[in-house]
């Protein structure tokens, strides 16, 4: 009995561990770069999604002659769990870049694991690009050793409230009241605070403007004030299940309120695959999008968002967009280091600028960072969901598709 | 919507997510009633038994009201033999060592459980597209939407047999019996594990049941167990450890408490609405609401 007890303990260790551990296999020839992101925990998925990009980066770096300027060296992908309490992600990032020699790291994705797990990468001068989006992590007290790749978590309540007045010019719906529901943590708040400014600022009348619980199991309550507010536009910033759950609430209300969503949850792959057909019309605002103009412009990039389809089984989203950008642009910068010493490759991506190559894939096809780390080029884009995939409606600049009157 | 109106809807709403919460804790509180445990896996039960329930709906019919549903009775079937297993190869062998053991065990599997659904069938959200998700039946202004309807009626039928298999069965006596003194109980000559194992069946095959219901409308993913039983076990408390009716009461009371905190207060504080009134049952009636200070089952 104590055996078996024995074992059971072991192999409950061993199954909690299995993604918490890093790899590595150190060689001359080979050089270290870390993803940390959340691989358990209910955001294990953002994770998948950039593990998945960011091995597809690294065989391509690596099948097209590894890093040019170090004499063909070959990058190693060293993939550690960022957890999913900041707690985790700082003793995960403490480990990694104390156990291993790493050029450079992209990851953490969220910002409260980002922001929690930042002060290590600066303890041990690595730079980390990562697609957390949160205000906050660029600015002048930052250490330096972080890249924002993705857009400002402000720019998307711009891009959100510009789509508005876009489609009330084009359709002439005559939107003036809006609702917004936003999810109550950081990510939740810092977008909302985005939205409600801007959407004063641009005349709109809020009739509604709440937190909801991240752990809700029925929309029902919130489709109810939604519609007491005679909104007729919602701006909600949630994650996929509380996503679901609106909608569908939003449908069996019968309601025409029109959702522009805030990202995450609106644009990932199972809110297509659950809503079938009924996703098509539904727009949000993402961080990127796989038919930017950019993206179609260059054959090599559709060959890498196909190249994920095709091995993946999903269209590419938002969190692999972004870490085959990333991946991209720390392997731009080793190559431009000729070093993989990460105070080096930490300098080569404060200078870089590049208009080709992976890198590329973020919109508007051109990634340099400001003297606080973030993207200066990067704007949000507005997607419509259509024949079950996000389409890019919006801004026109980068714009592939006609937006279908929602 | 009027007054009238938005009362109405809140508590329609409440009552709908109210089943389900209901159904999740039935069986959590036949487990506690009968043998004395609190599942702390009883979360990843559900998780288990909504992952049989995506499996086996995407076996072979197309997506529609009875291909989405036949996987009820199957997945709760399944359910009931990994929860005999779980009696047989676990608890029971745990149980040699007292109560502690049982209860670090069932922490265990709960880890344990989220970890091996994400090795097992990766950290992906899964919802099978069937025409029960959004669809409701509209009465007036007031919307009953499908999934949660059908998830309450069958709470409430359960219960109902549930009550009868308790007061009616020879096993129902003998779990009463059990749940009173089991030394007396084994005395008088029932065999109190064979009891441990059909309750433990029981109640394991009804989170599969509840799983099963739930899919139609709410993502399958390794943590989803624990959005719904956290719930669960605070309405058995609030309704009294070990009642089965009272646990589905305590479930409808919570379901209505989140909806009508949601219409009238701020919907940012239905959850902690629901922890006030454990708060307070805690310290007012500890027995819980339904309870007469007695194990009633």
């Amino acid at each position: 009995m104590h055996k078996f007890l024995a074992a059971l303990v072991v192999a409950g260790a061993s199954v909690l561990t299995s993604n918490a551990g890093s790899f590595s296999a150190h060689a001359a020839d080979q050089i270290n770069i870390a993803i940390i992101v959340p691989l358990s925990g209910p955001n294990a998925t953002v994770g998948e999604q950039a593990v998945n990009a960011a091995k597809l980066a690294v065989a391509d770096v690596n099948d097209t002659g590894g890093i040019k300027s170090m004499g063909g060296a070959k990058l190693n992908l060293i993939i550690a769990d960022a957890t999913n309490d900041p707690q985790g992600a700082i003793n995960t990032s403490e480990r990694v870049l104390s156990q291993n020699t790493v050029a450079g790291a992209y990851g953490l994705a969220l910002s409260p694991l980002t922001t929690a797990a930042l002060p290590a990468f600066v303890k041990h001068h690595v730079a980390v690009i990562t697609s957390a989006i949160s205000d906050t992590l660029v600015t002048p007290n930052n250490g330096g050793y972080l890249f924002q790749i993705a857009p400002k978590g402000s720019a998307f309540g711009n891009q959100q409230v510009e789509f508005l007045k876009f489609l009330n010019a084009t359709y002439k719906m005559g939107i003036s009241k809006a609702a917004i529901l936003y999810v109550n943590n950081p990510y939740g708040i810092a977008t909302k605070n985005g939205v409600e400014q801007l959407a004063k600022n641009a005349g709109l009348e809020i009739g509604l403007d709440s937190a909801y619980p991240g752990d809700i199991t029925d929309a029902s309550p919130l489709v109810s004030k939604i519609e007491q507010s005679g909104a007729q536009v919602l701006f909600p910033v949630s994650y996929i299940t509380d996503s679901s759950l609106i909608l569908t609430a939003l449908r069996s209300a019968n309601s025409h309120v029109l959702v522009i969503g805030g990202g995450a949850g609106f644009i990932w792959p199972p809110i297509g695959k659950s809503l079938g057909d009924k996703v098509n019309g539904l727009t949000s605002v993402a961080s990127w999008n796989l038919d930017s103009k950019n993206v179609v412009a260059d054959p090599k990039l559709v060959d890498v968002t196909k190249r994920y389809a095709s091995a993946y089984g999903t269209f590419m989203p938002e969190q692999a967009g972004e870490a085959y950008a990333g991946i991209s642009v720390l392997a731009a910068a080793i190559e431009a280091a000729k070093s993989d010493d990460p105070a080096k490759v930490r300098d080569a991506l404060a200078t870089i600028d590049l208009k080709s190559g992976g890198g590329s894939l973020m919109q508007p096809g051109e990634v340099a960072f400001d003297a606080n780390g973030a993207n200066r080029y990067v704007q949000p884009v507005m997607i419509q969901w259509q024949s079950g995939i996000p389409h890019t409606v919006f801004p026109e600049s980068v714009a592939t598709s006609k937006v279908v009157k929602p | 919507m009027n007054a009238i109106n938005v009362l109405a809807q809140a508590v329609v709403n409440g009552l709908l997510i109210g089943g389900v919460y209901a159904l999740v804790a039935v069986g959590l509180n036949l487990m506690f009633g009968v043998m004395k445990l609190v599942n702390f896996a009883h979360g990843e039960f559900l998780m288990m038994g909504m992952y049989v329930a995506v499996a086996l709906a995407g076996l072979a019919l197309p997506a529609s009201f009875i291909g989405i549903y036949w996987v009820a009775v199957p997945a709760m079937l399944i359910m009931a033999v990994v929860g005999a297993c779980f009696y047989l190869l676990l608890l029971d062998r745990a149980a040699k060592f007292g109560e502690s053991p049982q209860i670090l065990l069932t922490i265990g599997l709960s880890i344990g459980g989220q970890g091996l659904a994400q090795v097992l069938r990766g950290s992906d959200f899964k919802l099978v597209p069937n025409p029960i998700n959004g669809a409701a039946l509209h009465l007036g202004s007031i919307y009953f939407q499908v999934g949660p309807a059908i998830s309450f009626i069958v709470a409430i039928a359960v219960t109902i047999v549930m009550a009868w298999i308790l007061r009616s069965t020879r096993f129902g006596k003998s779990a009463r019996a059990v749940a009173e003194s089991v030394e007396t109980a084994e005395m008088l000559g029932i065999d109190a594990r064979r009891v441990y194992m059909i309750t433990t069946a029981i109640a394991i095959g009804l989170v599969g049941l509840a799983g099963a219901l739930v899919i139609p409308y709410h993502f399958t993913f390794p943590n989803v167990g624990q959005n719904f039983v956290v719930v669960a076990f605070l309405a058995i408390v609030i309704a009294g450890l070990g009642s089965v009716i009272g646990a589905v009461f305590g479930g409808l009371l919570l379901g209505v408490m989140q909806s009508l905190t949601a219409a009238y207060l701020d919907i940012d504080l239905s959850t902690a609405a629901i922890y006030v009134l454990f708060l307070a049952v805690l310290l007012l009636r500890p027995q819980g609401l339904f309870s007469r200070g007695q194990r009633t089952l």
